[in-house]
């Protein structure tokens, strides 16, 4: 057991990992919708990525002593997927979801580690949601400050 | 993305109030933390002028280069709205006095020769950008850390923008 988490730290870090364990379950979702291959295969990389980001939450609780949630086996949707627009949509939507929550960490810890952690959750997930706004031609594409609620 | 059934007792709208109350309790701690004061210049000066460099340069790029206009647009405001709220978060700690406050405008740039100088000339900023913003957050004080995290993410995004 390392270091302690604040309470506002650990509460962020479980928010995080909620909103990367729904990005994963939303990944296996989407994948069938996406009509180009390219949009397959990115979806697997963002899967892979997110997974990385979920580990890395998980393990900042379990170093503190705090037994992570597990994922809920579904989720609702904010809108319906019918095709791969629609899909994309709501991928924009889940890694808006992920930088909030790792902007969150940012603002909420002090160490060094654990806030380029954070950078990493926010950076990653900030550049996959430009990806997929340009995917699906949605302006702006990017964001002047991503994760900010 | 809230978990369908009861199965989880937070939903997306407990993390999106819990990241917006942040900023105002880090606020606090961040007037003492921040306040630089009399020992030198505000460590986010050096973004402001980043920043605003570089809006200047996109705003040249996309006069001059039609092709890359509508990025270097983007990458021109983007830029501008990093200027804007990092020079916010200077004021904040220390309320300018009353001589004119250090809003000097960067020299003028000059515009890159050809239309792949000018991309290059923009990716490097912004990768000089993203990572200065990313030293920043690991030592700064919590609400400034999440500020330049997300100076440092937007900038990774418009290199996206560029590809």
């Amino acid at each position: 057991m390392s270091a302690q988490l604040s309470t506002k730290t650990e509460d962020a870090l479980r928010s995080v990992l909620r909103a990367e364990q729904a990005a994963i379950w939303l990944a296996g979702l989407t994948r069938a919708y996406a009509s180009e291959q390219r949009v397959a295969s990115a979806i697997t990389e963002a899967a892979d990525g997110h997974r990385a980001h979920r580990d890395a939450a998980e393990r900042l609780l379990r170093d503190a002593g705090v037994t992570p949630a597990p994922a809920a086996p579904a989720y609702q949707l904010p809108s319906e997927v019918e095709d791969q627009r629609t899909a994309v949509q709501l991928l924009i939507t889940s890694e808006e979801d992920c930088a909030i929550g790792w902007r969150s960490v940012l603002e909420t810890s002090e160490g060094a580690q654990l806030r380029r952690t954070a950078l990493d959750g926010l950076t990653n997930a900030a550049t996959r949601a430009t990806r997929w706004r340009i995917t699906i031609d949605k302006q702006p594409a990017a964001q002047a400050f991503p994760g900010k609620p | 993305m809230e978990p369908s059934s009861q199965s989880g007792p937070f939903g997306r709208r407990d993390m999106l109030r819990m990241a917006a109350l942040v900023p105002v309790a880090a606020a606090f701690t961040a007037g003492c933390a921040a306040g630089s004061g009399a020992e030198g210049p505000d460590p986010l000066k050096a973004l402001v002028t980043r920043a605003r460099s570089d809006a200047a340069l996109a705003r040249a790029v996309a006069k001059a280069y039609p092709g890359l206009s509508q990025s270097a647009t983007m990458i021109g405001s983007v830029r501008d709205e990093h200027a804007s709220a990092l020079q916010r978060e200077i004021d904040r700690v220390n309320p300018p006095g009353g001589e004119k406050n250090s809003s000097k405008s960067p020299p003028a740039p000059s515009t890159p020769a050809s239309s792949d100088a000018a991309e290059k000339a923009l990716r490097e900023a912004l990768r000089a950008a993203r990572k200065q913003a990313a030293d920043l957050v690991s030592w700064a004080p919590s609400n400034r850390a999440g500020l330049a995290g997300s100076v440092s993410a937007g900038c990774a995004s418009l290199l996206e923008v560029l590809r």
